[in-house]
């Protein structure tokens, strides 16, 4: 009995030295493998929301969520009726700690025109602080 | 301890290593499917990648003879802000655009407390030339 639990300690030892030191090394191998850095879940989340002018998603995933900023989302998601977005193409990624930058082109027909705009996206801690 | 006892241990303590990464790589997030079109890489443009090496190199005659417009350059300050000291400055990658190419950069520095920051910032080239800043 007792050199089950042994064994089990050990294990489960190592499987939380090893998911962590997966979680901490992932930005690192990720840059590597694609060579322009990984795509944060929470950017295209992000980038998502905004193209289906959904407010109340952009707010789950940025990082101020008070009532006026959600009210100002809602107002431009109604001014924004005309758009219909063609392309969302991710260009590239990076990390440093706890910042994210995440850069998309965006492809859309506003109107009669069709405009190609970029959006770099930081984020801290999984939420987006900042868009350009 | 004795040596086979503690190379079981190693060897438990090993595979519980890699229990743990896989179960993390299995469980990270993986983002939503991109439900638009998207566009091919391009490659990145000589007048982009001549400001990115004024900005890496610090040579500010050099990047104000690349961006003549002095509003651009004042967005590209901004882009940078906070960043005061560049230690590196890397090509993300480009789309292109009925003949409009967007080339996406990734700025790492210091601001002026010295906490390491990073910005992003892309330049859109259009006719060998850069005419817009994000």
């Amino acid at each position: 009995m007792r050199a089950i639990r042994d064994v089990l300690t050990i294990v489960v030892a190592g499987a939380l030295v090893g998911y962590v030191l997966a979680a901490v090394t992932a930005p690192l191998w990720n840059a590597g493998v694609s060579g322009s850095g990984s795509e944060s879940p929470q950017a295209r989340a992000y980038m998502l929301a905004s193209l289906k002018q959904d407010p109340e998603a952009l707010s789950g995933v940025s990082a101020s969520r008070d009532v006026a900023q959600r009210a100002v989302r809602v107002q431009s998601a109604m001014q924004q009726a005309q758009v219909d977005p063609l392309s969302l193409t991710f260009l590239g990624g990076a990390t440093e700690g706890k910042l994210q930058v995440d850069v998309y082109a965006v492809e859309m027909r506003v109107g009669a025109d069709t405009v190609f705009w970029p959006f770099a996206l930081t984020l801290m801690n999984g939420k987006v602080v900042l868009v350009e | 301890m004795n040596s086979p006892r503690a190379t079981a241990t190693l060897f438990l303590f090993a595979a519980g290593i890699i229990i743990g990464a896989g179960t993390q790589w299995l469980t990270s997030a993986a983002p939503a499917q991109n439900p638009y079109a998207s566009l091919p890489p391009a490659a990145e443009p000589q007048s982009s990648a001549d400001v990115a090496t004024a900005i890496r190199t610090d040579d500010a005659r050099a990047l104000s003879r690349l961006v003549s417009n002095q509003d651009l350059l004042n967005k590209l300050h901004s882009s940078l802000d906070p960043i005061i000291s560049v230690s590196d400055v890397k090509w993300l990658g480009a789309a292109d655009r009925n003949g409009m190419t967007l080339s996406a950069y990734v700025v790492r520095g210091r601001d002026q407390q010295g906490n390491k920051i990073i910005r992003g910032f892309v330049l859109s080239v259009q006719h060998g030339e850069v005419v817009g800043v994000n």
